[in-house]
Parts: structure tokens; C-alpha cells; sequence
């Protein structure tokens, strides 16, 4: 047997029916262990022994009272799985799946994702089974503050911030840190994902699509090239689709074809400033479909039903749903000439999709580094909260792009073979390395 | 109906309905073979009493049966029931007074009236009444008498219950001479009879005519002072007037004043009693005078008229003339609306001397409008600033009463009362239809409901609407020669034959008139015999058409509403609805159609026309989630026209016991991707209609949120989703994107709606006996609009367009759906609809992928459409399995099909999209039809995330091992060799497919 092997051996026999965070914990195993085993000093400290074992874990009752006056029981929980790097980061989740398992398994991929960002973030995620969907407003507030008078006796702007996730909105995130406060008595930025009016930050839901395009950006600087003269396509035309539109626009690429439930739209002059104000309109304030913009600017085609990788490009950015980009299209987008692929959304690329690219040797980011944006986002709340500043977009601009740059940066450093840079490879290790390098540094205390 | 609830308050002509409840329809004469001849002289007296009522217009003559001895009439009594006994002085084998009191031994409370034929016998009953002889006549050999009798016994009986029950009134007569009475009373009652059944004719139909009728004054006689005012002391308070003899026993002697006496009393009491005092002594005519009463002559040949002059100008009968103080006559007015007319012109000096005379007052009493007549008597010139105040005044209330009377009733358009401020207007004879009656019901009880106590701050009603019956549709058919052959005609020729068809010319004049007063777009629907039924409800299978109604010209505007009417008609033909008979054990013979004609609810915004909201109302919901019951009810809400709702398009759900709750919305982002965007509105812009293509909906325009916005409509429907915040705010004041959220109605209750939902669901669930779908409207009326000072607000209406009937279902036998293998099962939910086992589907209908995208659903739906049509020919049910919300018309959410595209699908199981999430179709059309004729429908959804995964699974693996008979695109037709047992448990809301040759229970009952 395998170190690997045996290592998951001990971990489901220590966590029974926790598949989940099974399947996380070995997939970073597969990748990290050589490196693991290149270092003996990460076998003496045990580094992965300690890392996939949580830090602290704390589950909790969390009664409260429906609108019918009749009292429920929900179970809330924070795992707090590593505070190496910085205070405990990651969102909450109220969903009737949420076990500890889940949380487990969530909390350990964030513990990796918010290190490669060089932030001061840990790794951490909570929440419960609670189910917002069939509650009233003020049901959903007394479970928040009953939830809060738990958790906040372990949470605080330099212990543990957490955010929001699945479940977990705007509304919520509202209600928790009103209670946070009125018990604390303390303003702090102990929650990301706040209001604008009361410590949210700018640019939040612009960091991902801004995020992807820095990092596209590094990419093709390692050619020694930029977004000058390439043509982009890229699937979905939503939050993160629309704003990478404007990012390539600014740095001077096309974006020549974008997507929405009706098909492809595809664009040959290009979706300029202008039209990606009036397509922003469309589809954040009338909601109405991408066919309309077919309809209203000339020499535009719409392919009603059909994905867009089979435009031919320069660089392609998936943004919109899990496996929408197979391994056929990966296929095509290379026999068009596509040579960079960015991920915008999480796991857009299907398992085939990835090899086509790695075995093509073309540039291949995965969502993890190149989607880092909203997290960095994160991490620049906190920083503003602490400061008691709120930045103007340029400055919150400014340093993401810095931050992009960062993550960039470390994928390389870990992920260059050669002339070629394994990004999923250099994701993977440098969060890996900036954790363990740390925990090693603090000694055994944890 | 009669209302139970305390709540519920009957109307006038319910109220009046169960008056005069003790008839006389069965008399036992008792006289000797000899009398009876007397009787009879001039020919049998049944007829001749039937003839004396028919000429009165009266119906129900009582019949008249014979026992020529004491012995005899025993025996009848003790056979049969009798309401009367009539006898003789004489009889053969006892005396009367004997007679009299074996009688009330044994039927003490039935009446026994003495007839006599001479003056001897008269002698000998000079009281006019003993223990056991409740009354004395005297035979003028006029048969006349015997109404006279029978009234006079009915109103005996009747009067203390009427009186109290309705407030009816009361003559007292006073006469003591058998003779003077006899003869006095047959030309009063006649006379009276007479003057009701005039007046009657002012009723809006029929029920109210009847009710008139039954209200009419009743006559009691006393025959001494003491009984005279023991009447008097009773009935004070509904005295209508006194009608006195001058001479008659007081403290058992006669008095040469006692009928003055009695005058003095009753005007001390109340003052400006009308009263006629008789009297064959011309003195007393000077006191009459005196007194200021009436007087009439005994002895005169003018008495009749005399008689006839007193009811008619001193009781109210008759004509109302308006006089001036010099009694110069300025005006006739021969009914309420002509009295209505008149009070706005006649000169202030008439209306000042009639209120001071309370002849208004006494006017209305004569027509058994006492609440009106009692609440005019009460308002004294004085209280008004000056006549034209008076005047004001009575036009008011005359004009409310006038609309009060029409509201919960159906007014047949020959009424004069029809048109203004009639509510719902019958043209033509024959039915309503289902639709038109369920909406004459809902009226009904409105009316009666009190609901603006139980909803304060929204008003409840029915938009203005007009019924062509059914009887119009048949003779139209043959007026056109549109026989046998129009049954094989469909779509555009169909429509051409109708078109070209004339209406008759009496009912285009009806109709026409009937429009009148309607004004704003027009909603043209079917109203069908079996429409709306408990069982078959016809859903969406016949036309509407909404007509903007909006040409400067009235012929033109009146053109396209007959080419309407005679469009909807046509539909009963169509290929759907002919589909749909199949399927029901109705034949297209059976049917006809009446057609509602509505004013549409809304208001004009420019060039668009629509309501607030509009949605749909279920009773009892069958996908409960969260904390709901199944027996909260249902409720779908869509900003503008309901169309929305009917296409199963993207609407607010709720269920009305927890408005706050919003399901589908769990989070601020679900606003963005399941709210609705577009609204529905009448386009105002197309003055015309063309009802050749047949396409229904044409005069829609489809709306973004921006244009509501624009019209001011949107505030009360939608909220703000703040992007950088991820949160819903409310109102409109914070840039960001619309989002229709009825947050206004349903959190923050700013107008009552889902109070009122409740309420009228628990009223029609009841009224009906079975759970209820209602179709609603809400105007806002000025709510969210700054007021001007000095002008009130318009209040907001909710309108009730449709209540009919949700689905039946049988639950009687038992179904067992758990306890099967897994292997066993095809699939399972516990989310299902419908009740008992199928075991005769071999067939399956799958559409393949869960992908779909909404460019892909249209022709899935024309596959499946395909497939159902080989099946249906084959006879063949069939099991239809695919993603989405089945038979929505919005292709994101799910197959649009329509219902001949899957009209052979016994069990329909909904799945979900790989790629998004719809919840489950309840409200449309579609739906309910499924569910009338009792689909099977299961949803694996698992929207709700109840957490309950093995109870929501389908087979996929076994179904790709069955063999494929059809293989189409994106449709596969698979046939099984035996057939699946299907298992719905309605109670609990599961269902099982199992695999062929699973055995299964038998079923329990």
C-alpha cells in the first residue's frame, strides 16, 4: 500500500461517512506528495498528518422560535480547519445537506485557495442545516441571531471572519453581524460580504471577472505578449462573464462571442465599451436575453442552443457553470488556435477538457488561481475594516491587481516545467507550501 | 340558500322568500248536499274560486273538497291534511258549535270559518265568532269571498312572523258587522291583490317580483274595540293604516263612537296614519273631517271606488303625482326609477310638500321598501339647509337603494331597473353557463358576506358583466343553418361560418342596450353548460377574447363585440375542445354556450390597459412545502393581466396562511433568476380584433418592468436587488434591478390581499362543499399615489373574475405506495397527485434529456405531440416522463405543450433540469385539467430540498434497458410486453410505479 493510500486508510477510519472530505483530502494528497516526500522535513513534522485534521471543530444547538410560536432545533456548526497564515477565512452555508463532512471537505479546499491569494487568510467554513427557503424575513433574522449568540464567542476580525456561501446572502450576513455587534459591542470587521453602507467593499462583484482577466493577463506575459489583437471568447454573461468583458476591453483584447441560455452570441467587431454597457443594462436591469442584443446590433449572429468554443480564438474564459467546457471542445477550441484558457467559473472544465489542454501544452489556468478574485475580495474587506477606511474603487482595483500578480507569480514559481507552466501543478504546491512552510515555522502547537 | 353564519347577512328578496309560509291550499266544506248547491249555484265552486284568484293573477288556488256530514269531514281530516274548514250553519248529523269543537279537539290549531248563507243564521252568531269558530262570513254569492276567507285566514297566521322576520305591515280593519265585513273585505282584498301585483312588476327579476308579492300588507280584523286595540298595541310599529268602523262593541256594548275613539288613540301614537273611517251615518262624516281622516260612505254605490281612491293615493298604491301646494299636479311617476327621473326636475315646492307629508315614505311602504321608506320617514324637512338639500338627499339614497337592489343579483334585462347600476345583466333566456353561474354565485354571496368588516380597507366585488344565455346559442345554430355539418368543420372555416352568422335582431337590441353602461376593455368568454362543473371543468379549452373596446364609434365598438360573442361561440367546435369531449363522458351535442361578457379589470397607462396583479386562487395546494398545508391553499400572483398565470409563466407564489414566505425565493439572487420580467397588458393601440386566425390573445402586448415602472404600476409589485449588497430592498428609491416581488402585499401588508384570499376561499369552500379555484384582479386603487387635498382616495378592489371547482378527488379506497423492493420500482414520489392504481399503461413516453435549453422544449412538445396522437389512435394510455413544469408556455420552465399534445397520458412524472431549477406547476389551465381528469401526476422536483432523496428517484437505468417502439430526436417511445402498476395515494401525496409483474394489494375500501 501506498503512502497515499495509507494515509486515507487512517482518515476514513477516523472519519466514518464523511466522503466528501475524503475525496478532497485525496485528491491534494495525490498532488502535493511528491513534493511532501522530496521534503523530509514536512514528514518528520507530519505535515499532512496535521494538516487534514481541523484545527478546532465546534458544533452547537441552535434553537429558535418560527413564526407559529413553535420552537425549532437546528445544528450549527464552525470548523475551523487552519489559522497558519492568518485568522480563520471561509463562508457559512445554511442548507439542509450541511453535515460536518461537507464542511469539513469545504473548509480544507479553502484552507489552500485563500493561501495562493498571499493574503493573511486561513482556512476555515461553517453553517447548519437550517434551510432559508421556506422561512419568512423573520424567521430567517431570529435563526441569525440565535445562530450568532453561539458563534460569536468564537469568531472576531483577527480569529475567525467568516462570509458568505450557499445560503448565505446579503440579508443574513445583515442579520449576524447585527447580533455580533449588539454582543461584542464592537464595530469590526469581523464578517466580509457587508454592505456597502456598513464596511462592505467596492469591486466585490466585479473580483472575479476582473481577478480572471489580471491573471490572463500574466499569462500571456510569459510570452512575452498581452490581450493587444487577440480575440476572446467566453461562456456565460453574467456577474463574472460581463466583467471580464470589460476588463479584456480596457486591456485592449476583443471579446468576440458570449453565451446565455438562449446560445451563443457572436460578435466579430467586437463587444466594445458601448455595447457591453447596453448588454450590462439588458441583462442586469431588464434581465432579458442575449438574443435581444442579436436582434439590436448589426452583423451579429446568434446560434440558437449551441456552446461557444467552437468560435475560433485566441483565448477562452468559461464563466459559466460547472463541465460546460468537455473534452470535444477543448478539441475544437485547439484545432481553431486557442492557446490560453483561463477558468472564470469553479470546475468549468471537464477532467478530459484539462488533459486535452495539459497535453497540448497550451496556457491552462484552473478556477482556483485564476477565479481567486472573490476571495481576494475578501481579504481586502478585512484590511479596509481594519484600517477604518473604505477604498476607492481605483485603490481596491489597484491592489487585486497586485494580488492576481501574486497568485500568478506563485503558480510558477511551482508550476514551470521547462518552458512550460503546469498551473493546476503550481496551484496546487503553492498553497500547499505556504501553509506547511508556515506551520512548520510556528512548531507543534497546533 | 339560506346562510346559517351571523356573518352572513341574507338580502331582502331571501328575506322575503320565506314569508307567508302558512297557505291555505286545502278547504274541507262541510254543508249539506243542499247548501252546497246553494254554493254552487252559478257553477262548482273550485272553479269559480280558481277563476276569482286567476283573474288577481294569482296562482295556487286552493283546492275545495266536500263532506256532507260531521262524520264524514272527521274522517277527511283524520285522512288527509286540510289547511281550512269551511261550513255551514247547518249540518246534517250535528250542530256547528259541536261540529266546531270536535274539530279543535282534535286539530286545535287548525281554522274553522262559518258560512252563512241567510240572515237567521247570522242571528244566531252575533259575535261573529265563538270558542270554536274562529270566524263568521257571510256568503255574498260572490266567490270572491272565499279569497277573501282564505287571505284573511293566511294573513291570521301569517302576520306575526312576516312582521317580525321582515318588517311587513299591517291594516287593521275594524268591523263588526258579519255582513258589512263580508262584503267589505272581498273588494279590500281584491283591491289589494290588485295594487301588489302591479307594483310587483318594478322587481329586477323574477325572485324579486315573488318576494314583492309575499310582502304585500296584511289585513287583520277585529271586531270590538278591545281587539282593536290589542292589534293596535301589537303591530304599533308596522301599522300601514286603519281601516274603522264608527259603531262596534266596546266593553261588551256597542258605542255610537267607538271607531272615533280608536282614530284619537292611533293619532295620538302616530300621527299621520292613514285612515278610513266608515259609515252609513252621514254625521259622521263631519267628525271624519274633523279628525282629518278618510271617510267613506257604507251605503254608497261609490264604495269600490272610495275604497279604491283611500289604497291607492293614501296607502302609497298607484302612481306617485307630484303636486304643488296648491295640489296643482305637475308630474305622474308611475315607478321608482320614473319617481328617480322625476325628483330631479319637478319643482322644489312639490318636493318640499311631499316630505312634509311623508308621502315618499309612504310610497315606498306600499312597495315593501321598508328599510328605505322607514329611513325617509325618519329625515324631516328641517333637518335639511333647504329643499334642493331635501332633494339632494333623496336622489341619494334612491340611487343607493337602486344599486343595493342589484347587488348579488342577476338582473334580467326587461327589468327597467336593468343597465344603471346593475351589476350582472341577463340577456336573453336559457342558462348562464358554468362560468356565469359560478360568478352569479360569487356575487351573491359578496353581497351578503359583509366583507368590508371582515377586510376593512379592500373592496370586494365582480367587474360589471352581462350574460348572453344559452337559449341565444341554440337559436343562433338555427337561425344559420348551422347544423350537423359545422362538427366536422375546424379552424378557419370553422370561425368563418360563425362570423358570418347573424344574431337575432331581439337580442342585438338587448345586447345593446345592455353595453351601455359597460365601458373600458371587454373580456368575451365562454360560459358552457359543463363548464366549470364538479367534474369536468373545461379549463382554458374554449376562446376568450379581450376587446379594447376602444373605437370612437359605438357601432363599430358594438360590431366587434357580436363578432366576439359569435367567435366564442364557434370555439365550442373547435379541434381542442372536440379533443377534450373525447375524453369526458359528455357528447358535443349536450353542450351549449352562454357567453360572459366582462369589463376588464384594470386602467389605462398610455397606450396599455392592465390591473395592479392578477392571479389565481387554489383552495388546497398540492406541493405544500416548509410549513405549509396542503389545506392553506395556493396562491399565483403576476403583475399586470392574468394570462400570466394562465401560461404558467414566471409568477410570486405564496400560500395565503403565510403571505411572508416566499418558497421559491430563497435567496435575493433567486429574485433575479425566477421573478417575473415581463407583464402582460391589453394593447390599446389595436382598436380591432381578428377573429379569423382564432388567435385569442392577439390584443396582448407583452411589457417590460420599465414600462410599469413608467405607468407608476410597479411599486406595489416589485423591490430592488442591490448587486453589491446581494439583497433585496424594498420600495423603488435605490437604483438597481426590478424585481417583482409583492413584497408590499405580502410582508408589509399594505393592502389587505391575502386576508381577503383567505377569508373568501374558507366562504366559497364552504358554499361550494368542495375546494375552490379563484381567478382575482386587484386594482390599487390610489395607493402608492400623492392625494390632492379635499378628494378622497381611491380605495383598492380586489375583483373575483371566476370561482369554480378544484379537482374532486375520490379517496375513498386505499392505496398502499411503500414497502416495495428497490429493484421493483420504476419510480417513486412524495409529491404526487391523484388517487388509485393504474394497470393498464404499457407504454412509455420519455423525453431523453434533462438539458434541455429553452430553444430545444418547443420541439420535444411537437414530438411528444407526435407520439401522443398514434397512442390516443391506438387507444393506448400511456406514462410521460420529462423535465419542467408540463404544459407551461414559457419554454425555459419547462414543455409547452398544449393538452390535445398529451391528452393519452394517464401518469405524467416531472423531472428535473440538469441545469435549473422550476418549481412545480400549480393554477395554470393546464394543471387543472390534469387533475380533473385525474392524471396521475408525480414530481421528482427536489426543489423543496426536503432531504427525503429515497422517496423522489426514477429508474433511468432500467428504463434505457426497455425496448424502444418509436425513437424520435429527442423522444423515445418505449413498450413494454405487460403492463406497469401505477399507485397513487392522494391522501398522503405519494405514488409508486412499479415494474411489470410486481404483485401489489388489493385495494381497501
Amino acid at each position: 500500500m501506498n503512502v497515499v493510500d495509507s494515509m486515507m486508510a487512517d482518515l476514513i477510519a477516523k472519519n466514518p461517512a464523511e466522503p466528501q472530505f475524503h475525496q478532497a483530502v485525496h485528491e491534494v494528497l495525490e498532488s502535493v506528495m511528491p513534493l511532501v516526500e522530496s521534503v523530509p522535513a514536512y514528514r518528520q513534522a507530519r505535515i499532512l498528518e496535521r494538516m487534514v485534521e481541523p484545527e478546532r471543530v465546534i458544533m452547537f444547538r441552535v434553537p429558535w422560535v418560527d413564526d407559529r410560536g413553535n420552537v425549532q432545533v437546528n445544528r450549527g456548526f464552525r470548523v475551523q480547519f487552519n489559522s497558519a497564515i492568518g485568522p480563520y477565512k471561509g463562508g457559512l452555508r445554511f442548507h439542509s445537506s450541511v453535515t460536518l463532512g461537507v464542511l469539513k471537505f469545504l473548509g480544507f479546499e479553502q484552507t489552500y485557495k485563500n493561501a495562493l491569494t498571499g493574503l493573511p487568510l486561513g482556512g476555515g467554513k461553517g453553517g447548519s442545516d437550517f434551510d432559508v427557503r421556506h422561512k419568512s424575513d423573520n424567521e430567517v433574522m431570529r435563526f441569525c441571531h440565535a445562530f450568532a449568540t453561539e458563534l460569536f464567542r468564537h469568531i472576531g476580525e483577527d480569529t475567525d471572519v467568516p462570509a458568505g456561501d450557499l445560503g448565505v446572502g446579503g440579508r443574513e450576513i445583515g442579520y449576524l453581524f447585527g447580533m455580533y455587534k449588539k454582543l461584542s459591542n464592537k464595530f469590526t470587521g469581523v464578517l466580509t460580504g457587508k454592505g456597502l453602507d456598513w464596511g462592505g467593499s467596492l469591486i466585490r462583484t466585479e473580483a472575479t471577472g476582473y481577478g480572471a482577466t489580471y491573471f490572463l493577463e500574466e499569462m500571456l506575459a510569459t510570452r512575452g505578449d498581452g490581450f493587444q489583437g487577440k480575440s476572446v471568447v467566453i461562456s456565460g454573461a453574467g456577474n463574472v462573464g460581463l466583467h471580464t468583458i470589460e476588463k479584456v476591453n480596457e486591456l485592449g483584447g476583443k471579446v468576440v462571442a458570449m453565451t446565455d441560455y438562449d446560445g451563443t452570441v457572436v460578435d466579430r467587431d467586437g463587444i466594445n465599451p458601448e455595447k457591453l454597457a447596453w448588454t450590462k443594462e439588458l441583462v442586469f436591469n431588464r434581465r432579458g436575453s442575449l438574443r435581444e442584443y442579436a436582434e439590436h446590433f448589426k452583423g451579429v449572429e446568434l446560434f440558437e442552443g449551441r456552446r461557444p468554443w467552437s468560435v475560433p480564438c485566441d483565448i477562452a474564459i468559461p464563466t459559466a457553470c460547472e463541465n460546460e467546457l468537455d473534452g470535444e471542445d477543448a478539441k475544437m477550441l485547439l484545432a481553431n488556435g486557442c492557446t490560453v484558457v483561463a477558468e472564470g467559473a469553479n470546475m468549468p472544465s471537464t477532467p478530459e477538457a484539462v488533459q486535452a489542454f495539459q497535453q497540448a501544452r497550451i496556457l491552462y489556468a484552473p478556477g482556483k488561481a485564476s477565479n481567486a478574485g472573490g476571495v481576494a475580495t475578501s481579504g481586502l474587506e478585512m484590511a479596509q475594516n481594519a484600517m477604518h477606511l473604505s477604498w476607492t474603487r481605483e485603490e481596491v482595483d489597484a491592489r487585486l491587481h497586485g494580488i492576481m500578480k501574486g497568485i500568478h507569480a506563485s503558480c510558477v514559481q511551482y508550476g514551470k516545467e521547462g518552458d512550460y507552466i503546469d498551473y493546476v501543478k503550481g496551484a496546487n504546491v503553492a498553497g500547499f507550501i505556504k501553509v506547511a512552510n508556515a506551520m512548520i515555522a510556528q512548531g507543534v502547537a497546533w | 340558500m339560506r346562510n346559517q353564519d351571523p356573518a352572513v347577512q341574507d338580502p331582502w328578496y331571501l328575506k322575503f322568500s320565506d314569508l307567508m309560509v302558512h297557505r291555505v291550499r286545502e278547504i274541507l266544506l262541510v254543508s249539506t248536499p243542499y247548501d252546497a248547491f246553494t254554493l254552487e249555484a252559478d257553477g262548482r265552486l273550485t272553479e269559480r274560486v280558481f277563476t276569482a284568484y286567476h283573474e288577481l293573477n294569482l296562482t295556487a288556488a286552493p283546492r275545495i273538497s266536500h263532506a256532507p256530514t260531521a262524520a264524514r269531514a272527521m274522517e277527511l281530516l283524520s285522512q288527509r291534511r286540510f289547511d281550512l274548514v269551511l261550513t255551514m250553519a247547518r249540518i246534517a248529523d250535528t250542530d256547528v258549535a259541536g261540529f266546531g269543537r270536535m274539530v279543535k279537539a282534535r286539530f286545535p290549531s287548525l281554522p274553522v270559518v262559518l258560512l252563512v248563507l241567510n240572515e237567521g243564521d247570522i242571528n244566531r252568531f252575533p259575535s261573529g265568532a265563538t270558542k270554536f269558530i274562529d270566524h263568521v262570513f257571510w256568503w255574498t254569492g260572490d266567490a270572491r269571498i272565499l279569497l277573501a276567507i282564505v287571505k284573511l285566514v293566511e294573513d291570521a297566521l301569517n302576520a306575526p312572523y312576516d312582521v317580525e322576520k321582515a318588517g311587513v305591515r299591517v291594516i287593521v280593519v275594524v268591523e263588526d258587522s258579519i255582513r258589512r265585513y263580508s262584503a267589505f273585505l272581498s273588494l279590500l282584498y281584491a283591491e289589494l291583490m290588485i295594487q301588489s301585483n302591479s307594483l310587483s312588476l318594478e322587481g329586477v327579476n323574477e325572485l324579486h317580483r315573488l318576494a314583492r308579492i309575499r310582502a304585500r300588507p296584511k289585513l287583520l280584523l277585529a271586531r270590538t274595540y278591545e281587539e282593536a286595540t290589542e292589534l293596535l298595541a301589537r303591530y304599533q310599529s308596522n301599522l300601514f293604516a286603519l281601516i274603522t268602523d264608527v259603531r262596534f262593541p266596546k266593553n261588551g256594548e256597542e258605542h255610537p263612537q267607538a271607531g272615533f275613539e280608536l282614530v284619537r288613540e292611533v293619532q295620538a301614537q302616530k300621527p299621520g296614519l292613514p285612515v278610513l273611517v266608515q259609515s252609513a251615518e252621514p254625521a259622521n262624516r263631519t267628525v271624519a273631517a274633523e279628525l282629518g281622516v278618510h271617510y267613506a260612505d257604507k251605503s254608497s254605490a261609490t264604495l269600490l271606488k272610495d275604497i279604491r281612491l283611500f289604497v291607492t293615493e293614501s296607502l302609497g298604491f298607484g302612481d306617485f303625482v307630484f303636486r304643488l301646494p296648491d295640489r296643482t299636479e305637475v308630474y305622474r311617476a308611475r315607478d321608482m326609477i320614473e319617481l328617480e327621473q322625476a325628483l330631479r326636475t319637478v319643482p322644489v315646492e312639490s318636493v318640499c310638500f311631499h316630505a312634509m307629508g311623508n308621502h315618499f315614505s309612504l310610497w315606498m311602504m306600499a312597495r315593501a321598501m321598508f328599510t328605505l321608506a322607514d329611513e325617509v320617514r325618519l329625515r324631516r324637512l328641517s333637518d335639511f339647509e333647504n329643499g334642493e338639500a331635501m332633494r339632494e338627499y333623496l336622489l341619494h339614497v334612491l340611487e343607493e337603494f337602486r344599486v343595493k337592489q342589484q347587488e348579488g343579483v342577476v338582473t334580467d334585462l326587461n327589468s327597467k331597473y336593468s343597465v344603471r347600476g346593475a351589476h350582472f345583466i341577463r340577456v336573453g333566456m336559457g342558462s348562464l353557463g358554468g362560468k356565469a353561474r359560478g360568478l352569479a354565485f360569487v356575487s351573491s354571496v359578496l353581497a351578503r358576506g359583509r366583507f368590508r368588516d371582515r377586510v376593512p380597507g379592500l373592496e370586494i366585488r365582480i367587474p360589471h358583466s352581462v350574460v348572453v344565455a344559452t337559449d341565444e346559442f341554440e337559436r343562433f345554430l338555427e337561425n344559420n343553418r348551422l347544423g350537423g355539418e359545422i362538427r366536422t368543420l375546424s379552424g378557419v372555416e370553422l370561425r368563418r361560418r360563425f362570423l358570418a352568422g347573424q344574431l337575432s335582431p331581439e337580442i342585438r337590441a338587448d345586447l345593446w342596450r345592455a353595453m351601455q353602461h359597460m365601458s373600458g376593455p371587454l373580456a368575451v368568454r365562454s360560459s358552457s353548460l359543463l363548464e366549470d362543473s364538479q367534474l369536468q371543468p373545461f379549463a382554458g379549452i374554449y376562446a376568450t377574447y379581450m376587446l379594447p373596446n376602444n373605437d370612437p364609434d359605438p357601432e363599430v365598438r358594438f360590431r366587434e363585440l357580436v363578432q366576439a360573442v359569435k367567435a366564442v361561440w364557434a370555439s365550442t367546435y373547435s379541434d381542442d375542445a372536440k379533443a377534450y369531449m373525447a375524453c369526458t363522458p359528455y357528447s358535443l351535442e349536450e353542450e351549449r354556450m352562454a357567453v360572459l361578457i366582462q369589463e376588464v379589470v384594470g386602467r389605462t397607462h398610455g397606450e396599455r390597459y392592465y390591473p395592479h396583479a392578477a392571479g389565481v386562487a387554489l383552495s388546497y395546494n398540492y406541493y405544500p412545502v416548509g410549513a405549509q398545508k396542503p389545506t392553506d391553499g395556493l396562491v399565483t400572483i403576476a403583475l399586470g393581466l392574468g394570462q400570466t398565470v394562465v401560461d404558467g409563466g414566471t409568477t410570486v407564489q405564496f400560500s395565503p396562511a403565510q403571505p411572508e414566505v416566499l418558497p421559491q425565493f430563497g435567496s435575493a439572487r433567486d429574485y433575479l433568476a425566477y421573478s417575473q420580467k415581463k407583464f402582460y397588458a391589453l394593447d390599446l393601440s389595436r382598436t380591432r380584433v381578428d377573429f379569423s386566425t382564432g388567435d385569442d390573445v392577439s390584443s396582448l402586448v407583452s411589457c417590460t418592468l420599465a414600462q410599469a415602472e413608467a405607468d407608476g404600476t410597479l411599486a406595489l409589485a416589485a423591490s430592488v436587488y442591490c448587486r453589491e449588497d446581494d439583497t433585496i430592498r424594498p420600495g423603488l428609491s435605490t437604483p438597481g434591478t426590478r424585481v417583482v416581488s409583492f413584497h408590499n402585499l405580502l410582508r408589509y401588508e399594505s393592502i389587505p390581499l391575502a386576508a381577503a384570499l383567505r377569508t373568501l376561499l374558507e366562504v366559497f369552500r364552504e358554499g361550494m362543499g368542495s375546494a375552490v379555484e379563484i381567478e382575482f384582479a386587484l386594482e390599487a386603487g390610489d395607493w402608492g399615489r400623492s392625494q390632492k387635498r379635499g378628494h378622497p382616495a381611491a380605495r383598492p378592489v380586489l375583483y373575483v373574475l371566476q370561482v369554480r371547482p378544484q379537482a374532486d378527488q375520490n379517496f375513498e379506497t386505499e392505496v398502499e405506495t411503500e414497502g416495495f423492493a428497490e429493484a421493483d420500482v420504476v419510480c417513486t414520489s412524495d409529491r404526487s397527485m391523484g388517487h388509485g392504481r393504474l394497470s393498464n399503461i404499457a407504454d412509455i413516453v420519455l423525453v431523453e434529456r434533462s438539458d434541455l435549453e429553452a430553444t430545444d422544449t418547443p420541439g420535444i412538445a411537437q414530438q411528444v405531440g407526435q407520439i401522443n396522437t398514434a397512442l390516443m389512435t391506438e387507444k393506448r394510455p400511456y406514462l410521460l416522463i420529462g423535465p419542467g413544469r408540463w404544459g407551461s408556455s414559457d419554454r425555459r420552465l419547462g414543455i409547452p405543450v398544449t393538452w390535445s399534445q398529451i391528452a393519452g397520458a394517464k401518469v405524467i412524472v416531472e423531472t428535473d433540469f440538469d441545469n435549473r431549477e422550476v418549481e412545480p406547476s400549480q393554477g395554470a389551465h393546464f394543471f387543472h385539467n390534469v387533475t380533473c381528469f385525474r392524471v396521475g401526476y408525480l414530481t421528482l422536483s427536489n426543489l423543496d430540498h426536503r432531504g427525503t432523496w429515497q422517496r423522489r428517484r426514477l429508474d433511468r437505468a432500467w428504463l434505457d434497458t426497455l425496448p424502444v417502439h418509436a425513437q424520435l430526436p429527442g423522444v423515445r417511445h418505449l413498450r413494454l410486453e405487460t403492463p406497469l402498476s401505477v399507485l397513487l395515494d392522494g391522501r398522503s401525496g405519494t405514488a409508486t410505479i412499479l415494474k411489470p409483474g410486481v404483485p401489489v394489494l388489493p385495494e381497501r375500501r
